[in-house]
């Protein structure tokens, strides 16, 4: 019998995990990942809350996420990859300027 | 007994990611590691067959294992490795989906999330040539900052679900979810959600086009 408290916790733990990779690591690429990871935590309560509430939305709402998710890695693919031939390198610490 | 011996399992997985960590066994060898603890899970699941005794343990061994791999992926310094992890940790999702009744959505975790995007991500490895980057690794400044907010978030959303203000009601996994295979998905998908399917394909289109014209090679390159 697991409770829904569970999950939120577990949901809490891993988007932290997210969070801590995204502002700790200096290159676009891990911050990326980092990023993964929090949209799947915020997915696992989404689906905690739809079996908890007997709602299908939370679901529904998940699988809108994935695919957002997956436009969203693609184009964030092509910025690092246009920065990467700009800069020369993926460190955040080389984008200082906003000039092009 | 069982509980002990999973437990067990999971600190033998530990001590192998940790070597692996530090460069000893190799991130394959601690990845395997991960799949024999999968597979003995399974076997466990048809031995006690009925899952409703065993659904804690499944969790938080899923969850244990999901948050080891999530770690991972936010300390490796090899890009491949983070990869690797990131699939552990998706797939390890996955299997807490099909615990809380959703089968398609832990079907599409794995295709697309796990089988998709992480592929691409490999395909960005391949593109970008990380021995030329700046640094892998942590900051020494940005260690303690981060621990420090992460910590106060914690403890602040600890807070308000101790004390009830989260939203939701607590202590209470009664009610049965309505059916949430692809038939009762598809139904809703097409009336319900009828508008924001036609809008998330717009904005797979969208990115498609924009990916490809922000990342392509200009005139005279």
């Amino acid at each position: 019998m697991v409770y829904l408290d569970q999950y939120i916790v577990f949901s809490t733990l891993l988007f932290l995990i997210g969070l801590a990779g995204f502002l700790a690591r200096r290159n676009l690429f891990f911050m990326l990942m980092s990023l993964e990871i929090m949209l799947n935590a915020a997915n696992v309560s989404f689906i905690a809350f739809a079996k908890h509430m007997g709602d299908l939305g939370g679901q529904m709402f998940v699988l809108f996420i994935i695919a957002i998710a997956a436009a969203d890695a693609a184009v964030a693919f092509a910025v690092i990859l246009a920065l990467y031939r700009l800069k020369g390198t993926t460190s955040v610490e080389a984008m200082k300027t906003l000039k092009g | 007994m069982a509980a002990a011996g999973f437990y067990a399992l999971m600190a033998v997985l530990v001590l192998s990611a940790y070597l692996s960590a530090r460069g000893r066994g190799g991130a394959l060898s601690s990845f395997w590691s991960i799949f024999i603890v999968l597979s003995i899970a399974l076997i466990v699941i048809f031995y006690f067959r009925d899952l409703t005794q065993i659904k804690s343990l499944l969790f938080y061994a899923f969850s244990t294992l999901a948050l080891l791999c999530a770690f991972f992926v936010v300390t490796s310094a090899n890009p491949v490795h983070s990869a690797c992890w990131l699939v552990g940790s998706l797939l390890n999702v996955a299997f807490l989906f099909v615990l809380l009744e959703a089968e398609f959505v832990a079907a599409v975790q794995v295709l697309i999330y796990a089988g998709a995007i992480v592929v691409m991500y490999l395909f960005m490895v391949t593109m970008i040539d990380f021995h030329r980057t700046l640094d892998l690794t942590l900051t020494r400044l940005s260690v303690p900052a981060v621990t420090a907010l992460v910590v106060l978030l914690g403890a602040e959303i600890a807070h308000l679900i101790s004390r009830g203000r989260a939203g939701f009601v607590s202590k209470a996994d009664a009610q049965p979810v309505g059916p949430g295979d692809v038939e009762a998905i598809g139904r809703a998908m097409f009336t319900t959600y009828a508008l924001p399917f036609e809008a998330v394909s717009i904005a797979l289109l969208v990115a498609m086009v924009g990916a490809v014209l922000i990342a392509k090679r200009k005139h005279g390159e």
